[in-house]
């Protein structure tokens, strides 16, 4: 069964590392509903990508190890979207 | 970023001196001990074109004939030497002319460092000639990529690259240099990178997991393993055979695996996947403990995946993390170096033997021998490619460099060539690339002068990557191209007799004269179309001093059994 999930990955703040994120949703076919990317305060070379996507458990857990795989990315945090709380 | 300072140009004053972008690229290569690239110019990547002009004496340059033949050379060069392979090209077509390769290391982890020209920093983004953007074009394909704009980031581009291309699970990593950054002039100073703060290569393995696959190991009764790259990148062939034999355990190979573990050693059985061997497929369902090793179980290995091992509890150890668990379940993963896991895991298993699981195998090997005698020993007028394959076995007793393009000629040459020494399987797996061969094969001899490397080629595969023969003849490479010729895209028209009613949709090929191709290059070859000029044909192939061609006329319609067609399981191979 799809749920939603805010996913978090911290990572350097390179030129294509948040495209190379993209591409790992869009090759499984991840549905992304929402997306915020920002550097660190006061750290330009460092940021976090926010995701909240729709996807199984399973695909997820396969996104969140291609996304950690990936040379920029530092660690990725997931959970399960809780519908009282917004991300 | 761990570093480790090995090259600074300073002038005879001990002070630093200017060096432009290009020289930099290039005294970075030699401070990462590159002798051989291989590559094409072009307009964006003159200024180094020129730097190389005066490094020749250290840097080999071999110029091929399409881009996509410099990096299959780079990858059958990194695939037999264990070395990164290197590769120069310009932007735009040059550069997307690389995509295929790109695409082929990343998916069968060759280490490669590609260096793209670009146009000039100013114009990035506004259309101009040559202008490509190869960086996101390539995110897919490659381990990582990175654009320098700079005289002064090219050195820490190339360091970072080189660690990233062959740490951890190898891949191809594009540097891309605008022409500005190879024209500015920058101090020089190298670095050998050792350390990321986001990457981390070696996975340091849990002795936990090492303890229960131990455990599940010596409480097997049927276990087996299925051995793939990841023992030829790791360097862990001798640690796989104190395994396999300590707890006498039957080893099985991927494609990519072939040369991992000796095809001689009494615990081989064979060759796994679609057209491998029958007994290590179908025993596949029989065992109880499957370890698999540096492999991705690639649905060509394990057919339906529904109907896969049932029986069997898997371990699975690899260093790539997001392997695990991806395609079939796994009881115990070990996240690591296959090596540095089976030397971990050998102290803990049992000394054993299992003779009636072995013998099984060779019960079901009983069942295939009346496919390899028609394929080694047949009774039809024409030659069959598995008696080529098996008397070229015969002749260079297994100890040569082999390198196979994609179809039925690399299915057969898989199944009957003895593969013994470590490395001397080139081929492409996991893209399935027609045209690899013969650029992967000059490459691969330009890796490893002191073996014989010998190219087989369907005459499809020849024709896509023909231009190379070029290549070969103004550096005389002596690699021997072994053309087997039926006219067709053999594979695919097998599949359209099999499962399309014969209907020989675009398959059949009116070929040149091979021969007469050859020699235009001023390459030695000739044609053999009978059964008894065969062995002085490979002989005389063999014996020659320099680079040689020689097609062989085979059956038209051959098809390669056994085989697990697709949506079937294993365990449901075809022995016709």
């Amino acid at each position: 069964m799809k749920k939603d999930f805010v996913l978090e990955v911290h990572s350097e703040n390179g030129f294509s590392v948040l495209n190379r994120m993209i591409n790992i949703f869009n090759r499984r076919r991840v549905r992304i509903k929402r997306l915020l990317a920002t550097e660190m305060p006061g750290d330009y070379k460092n940021g976090m990508a926010s995701f909240i996507v729709h996807a199984t458990e399973e695909n997820m857990e396969r996104v969140r190890l291609q996304l950690e795989k990936l040379i920029e990315v530092e660690r990725t945090d997931v959970r399960e979207m809780n519908l009282n709380h917004q991300a | 970023m761990k570093t480790e300072a090995i090259a600074t140009q300073k002038d005879s004053s001990g002070i630093n001196q200017q060096i432009t972008g290009s020289e930099i690229l290039l005294r970075s290569l030699i401070a990462e001990e590159v002798q051989t690239l291989f590559g094409y110019p072009g307009g964006a990547i003159m200024p180094v074109y020129d730097s190389l002009y005066s490094f020749s004496d250290q840097l080999k340059h071999i110029l091929v004939r399409h881009e996509q033949g410099a990096i299959h050379a780079a990858q059958g060069f990194a695939r037999v030497s264990g070395k990164t392979g290197v590769v120069l090209a310009t932007s735009g077509p040059g550069a997307t002319n690389l995509i295929t390769g790109l695409a082929d290391a990343m998916i069968d982890s060759t280490p490669l460092v590609c260096i793209t020209g670009q146009v000039a920093s100013h114009l990035l983004g506004t259309d101009a000639f040559q202008e490509t953007d190869i960086i996101n074009i390539s995110l897919p394909v490659t381990k990582w990529n990175i654009q320098v704009t700079r005289a002064a980031d090219v050195a820490s581009a190339v360091a970072r690259a080189f660690f990233i291309a062959k740490s951890g699970r190898p891949g191809p990593v594009l540097i891309d240099i605008t022409k500005d950054a190879q024209f500015e002039m920058a101090d020089f100073h190298y670095e050998i990178c050792h350390q990321l703060k986001t990457y981390k290569p070696i996975p340091n393995p849990d002795q936990r997991s090492i303890a229960e696959a131990a455990k599940l190991i010596n409480e097997a009764s049927r276990p087996y393993i299925l051995s793939g790259q990841g023992i030829i990148l790791s360097g862990a062939q001798t640690e796989l055979i104190d395994c396999a034999e300590k707890a006498g355990i039957p080893v099985a190979s991927t494609l990519l695996g072939l040369s991992g573990f000796p095809a001689s050693h009494p615990l081989y059985v064979g060759y796994l996947g679609m057209h491998g061997n029958y007994s290590p497929n179908v025993n596949t369902n029989e065992c109880d403990v499957l370890i698999a090793i540096g492999m991705r179980f690639d649905d060509r290995v394990t057919g339906n995946v529904a109907k896969y091992a049932p029986n069997a509890k898997v371990i699975h150890i690899d260093i790539d993390e997001s392997e695990i668990g991806k395609i079939i379940k796994t009881e115990v993963g070990i996240h690591a170096d296959a090596k540095h896991a089976l030397t971990l895991l050998l102290p803990h298993l049992k000394k054993t033997e299992h003779p009636e699981w072995l013998a099984s195998f060779k019960k079901l090997d009983e069942l295939e021998k009346a496919i390899i005698q028609q394929d080694c020993h047949p009774e039809c007028e024409g030659l069959k490619m598995g008696e080529v394959v098996r008397r070229l076995n015969q002749i260079t007793q297994g100890n040569s460099v082999v390198c196979t393009d994609v179809g039925q000629h690399q299915m057969v040459t898989s199944r009957y060539y003895s593969f013994n020494d470590l490395r001397s399987c080139i081929s492409s797996g996991g893209l399935g690339t027609m045209g690899f061969c013969l650029p992967a094969a000059m490459g691969a001899k330009c890796g490893a002068p002191e073996k014989d490397v010998i190219a087989i080629i369907g005459d499809g595969g020849f024709q896509m990557t023909i231009q190379e023969l070029g290549t070969i003849m103004q550096y005389q490479i002596p690699v021997k191209i072994i053309i087997l010729n039926n006219n067709f895209l053999g594979m695919v028209r097998q599949w359209q007799q099999l499962f399309f009613d014969k209907r020989y949709s675009f398959t059949e090929m009116d070929n040149p004269d091979f021969v007469a191709i050859a020699k235009a290059y001023r390459i030695e070859s000739q044609k053999v179309e009978s059964r008894d000029y065969l062995d002085q044909a490979l002989m005389d192939m063999m014996n020659h001093k320099g680079p040689y061609l020689l097609e062989v006329v085979v059956e038209k319609e051959e098809n390669v059994f056994p085989m697990v067609p697709t949506g079937a399981g294993v365990a449901e191979m075809r022995l016709t």
